[in-house]
């Protein structure tokens, strides 16, 4: 399984760059009103789309069943890998506004309501994505993952009015710490129901079908 | 001794369907898999690497059965596909280091000797290589992991002459050397004429026989005789007739009866593989 998070990881190579470009952008050069949300959750987002695409033009998924690995671990792996996808994306949304805060001496958010948001809609939306991955088909996935970015965009973009009307002094969800801190769990939990369903559908497919 | 054994595999798909399928591969041997396209070759070998799930059915492989033991088999097998699924933004050193990690007899000299080999360059990037070129890196991905069985879909597609004829020795040579067992689809049959020990032959989701390969040549005639020999009765003693204004060919799989029946009045020919490829997939079709 290690192999499998080395893989995803090292393919990815200079894809990496694009979520650094895309944090600088739209989070130092054209900071907006949204920019905090957006940073702390489409970066992982990017990323495991760039995975899967890349995944799903050289039909690797192929080559990945070739390999001695269980079904099981591929699918485990996968998961394993949005935790780096949404460390990093956390990690560069801290970056950037460390720069505006302390380089380009901007007021700017964030705070632990920014991570548990990030958290909790990356979680939401890799719950949903991966099962459509393993039942669709990559490419029946793809059409899937405009149509969910979307969706997240608008939440994020909605999560963010609220927000601003919603944050207590100490950078917690109004309502106290339980509020900040509960979506994540809550939508990890649902992370958890989404391998086992991933797990489940996969098991049963033609891969590249 | 066994290195592949199917029971009752079946796999059902909206245009094409595979049957109740069984077979043994022998151990220590090279094995043919022949059959016209969307025979289901392809479809068998990506159930017996676990790809492809079965509908119903068996299969062992080591003695080991498959998917309960997928890795460990896997880890035993050198596989080569047709399509060449590797990462096209990579360099070949880099989809090395993406796959040598995953088996545990990763020979890195040994796959260095065959990329020196095949005149590949561990800093051509994959999107550059021809097909013929990405053919002979999964060649070298399978052979550098001492694989006791070699799996191979197509191998010979796409290669030029040359190299399909220097495959074929490296496969006779690995047989010498190393006592390994491979299985190969293909439907350029002159390959299998080289190095063959067993022919496996799938029709239409069906496996039409799985012999050796003397024995094919023991069983099989193909005669050619003028039209009017050809009654209802004899018609019978045919796998597949093609017939034309001047005479005819047929296939027999009762070679013995052909040349008792026809005596000096047919001629009586060892049949190419492809020639049993051919009018075993027509039937009695007539060519005017």
């Amino acid at each position: 399984m290690i192999n499998l998070v080395r893989k995803e990881l090292f393919v990815l190579s200079y894809y990496h760059l694009f979520a650094v470009l895309y944090v600088l952008v739209f989070g130092v050069f054209f900071e907006t009103a949204y920019s905090t949300v957006l940073l702390a959750t489409l970066p992982a987002m990017m990323l495991m789309t760039f995975a899967s695409n890349l995944e799903l033009r050289s039909k690797s998924e192929l080559l990945i069943g070739s390999l001695p690995v269980r079904r099981e671990q591929i699918v485990l792996a996968k998961y394993v890998c949005l935790f780096y996808y949404v460390a990093l994306g956390l990690a560069l949304g801290a970056a950037a506004n460390l720069i505006n805060r302390y380089v380009l001496a901007r007021e700017t958010d964030w705070s632990l309501a920014h991570v548990s948001i990030g958290l909790t809609i990356n979680f939401l939306f890799f719950s949903l994505y991966y099962p459509f991955y393993y039942w669709f088909g990559q490419k029946g996935a793809q059409f899937v993952v405009y149509v969910v970015l979307f969706l997240a965009t608008v939440t994020i973009v909605g999560f963010s009015d609220v927000m601003r009307d919603h944050f207590d002094g100490g950078g917690a969800i109004d309502g106290g710490t339980a509020l900040t801190v509960l979506p994540p769990i809550g939508s990890l939990a649902l992370l958890l129901v989404s391998y086992r369903l991933s797990v489940a559908i996969f098991r049963k497919k033609d891969l590249n079908a | 001794m066994n290195v592949i054994e199917v029971r009752g595999l079946a796999k059902q798909y909206s245009r094409f369907a595979m049957k109740d399928v069984s077979l043994d591969i022998k151990q220590g041997f090279i094995t043919g898999l022949i059959g016209p396209n969307g025979a289901g070759k392809s479809t068998l070998i990506r159930m017996l690497m676990g790809m492809t799930v079965p509908g119903a059915g068996e299969i062992r492989i080591f003695g080991q059965p498959m998917p309960r033991s997928e890795d460990a088999i896997r880890q035993r097998i050198g596989f080569v596909s047709e399509e060449c699924n590797y990462y096209e933004h990579l360099t070949i050193a880099a989809m090395k280091r993406v796959i040598a990690p995953f088996y545990r007899h990763w020979d890195e000299k040994r796959f260095n000797e065959y990329l020196h080999r095949f005149e590949l360059h561990p800093k051509a990037k994959i999107r550059s290589l021809s097909k013929g070129m990405k053919m002979k890196l999964s060649l070298c991905f399978a052979l550098s992991h001492r694989a006791e069985l070699l799996i191979m879909d197509e191998p010979t597609a796409g290669l030029d002459p040359v190299f399909r004829r220097e495959l074929l020795d490296i496969l006779a040579d690995l047989m010498l050397d190393e006592g390994r067992s491979i299985l190969f689809s293909t439907h350029i049959t002159t390959d299998l004429d080289r190095v063959a020990d067993y022919i496996v032959f799938l029709h239409q989701g069906k496996v039409v026989f799985n012999e050796s390969r003397e024995r094919v040549f023991e069983k099989y005639a193909l005669v050619k005789a003028s039209p009017e020999l050809l009654d209802r009765d004899v018609r019978g003693l045919f796998v597949g007739i093609r017939e034309t204004a001047v005479g005819f060919e047929g296939l027999t799989e009762r070679r013995d009866e052909a040349v008792r029946l026809f005596g000096n009045e047919a001629v009586v020919e060892r049949p190419t593989l492809e020639d049993i490829m051919f009018f075993t997939a027509k039937g009695g079709r007539r060519h005017d």
